[in-house]
């Protein structure tokens, strides 16, 4: 039997159109639990994690109408005000799903802090996952997962990542973002 | 650490499963059999050796 783009399951389906809007406005990358399920990791997520660029409001106004008229809606608000001044400019993140529906969601947030921005400037698609998607680096996935999440979960998700990509990620450079997360935390406290 | 949204979330959500009568159930098996799909689409792409490393460290596990 052939089978096309409805090869496809909705999950991954509602990650790539999301994902194709918001690339037309600003920088992104997908992290987190989302990154370990597409590479096989047998466990579940509650949402799929996206960091964007600090956008102004008039940029991010235009990004919110684009999502709603392709069919997605943000679950704290419908006014582009709102969601930019109440949430994502104080640090908080935002849902967005299908119009009507409760899953799956994206969680977006703006970038914090440097460190943030460099995981969108060393972002990168990953030709494994089969997604048209780009991801924080599997160096800054392996860091944060083991230096900032730090869960059970997480670090078995680190493992897993670190034995799929065998050979081929830096350990230099997974020093150097945990060096840069340890600090981030001391400037936190 | 999660954030205030999530939390509004949660309560949305359950809120939704009270009053769905039931319709809840699709919505939610489909998402959560769409996350074990694309698990085992990973999976089959690994090389045979790195499928079993990735095999006996979940054995090993429980």
């Amino acid at each position: 039997m052939r089978r096309g783009v409805s090869d496809k399951n909705i999950l991954e389906k509602f990650a790539e159109d999301f994902c194709k809007i918001v690339e037309k406005h600003v920088k992104y990358i997908v992290c987190s639990g989302f990154v370990a399920i597409a590479h096989g990791r047998s466990r579940s997520t509650e949402d799929i994690d996206m960091i964007i660029e600090k956008i102004p409001f008039e940029k991010f106004s235009k990004l919110h109408e684009e999502l709603v008229k392709k069919g997605f809606e943000c679950m704290q608000s419908s006014d582009a005000k709102k969601i930019f001044y109440d949430y994502l400019i104080n640090g908080d993140s935002v849902r967005y799903t299908r119009k009507g529906k409760f899953l799956p969601e994206m969680e977006l947030k703006f970038a914090k802090d440097e460190l943030d921005n460099e995981q969108i400037k060393n972002r990168t698609k990953l030709p494994f996952t089969k997604l048209d998607i780009f991801f924080s680096s599997i160096e800054s996935n392996i860091a944060f997962k083991e230096e900032f999440l730090g869960s059970e979960k997480d670090l078995e998700d680190a493992e897993h990542l670190r034995i799929i990509y065998e050979g081929a990620f830096d350990e230099k450079i997974i020093n150097e973002i945990k060096e840069k997360i340890r600090k981030r935390k001391k400037n936190e406290r | 650490m999660r954030d205030k949204t999530h939390l509004e979330q949660i309560r949305k959500w359950a809120s939704y499963i009270k009053k769905s009568d039931g319709k809840w159930k699709k919505e939610f098996n489909e998402f959560i059999n769409s996350q074990i799909i694309m698990a085992e689409k990973a999976l089959k792409r690994l090389t045979p050796g790195k499928r079993r490393k990735i095999l006996f460290r979940k054995n090993k596990k429980s």
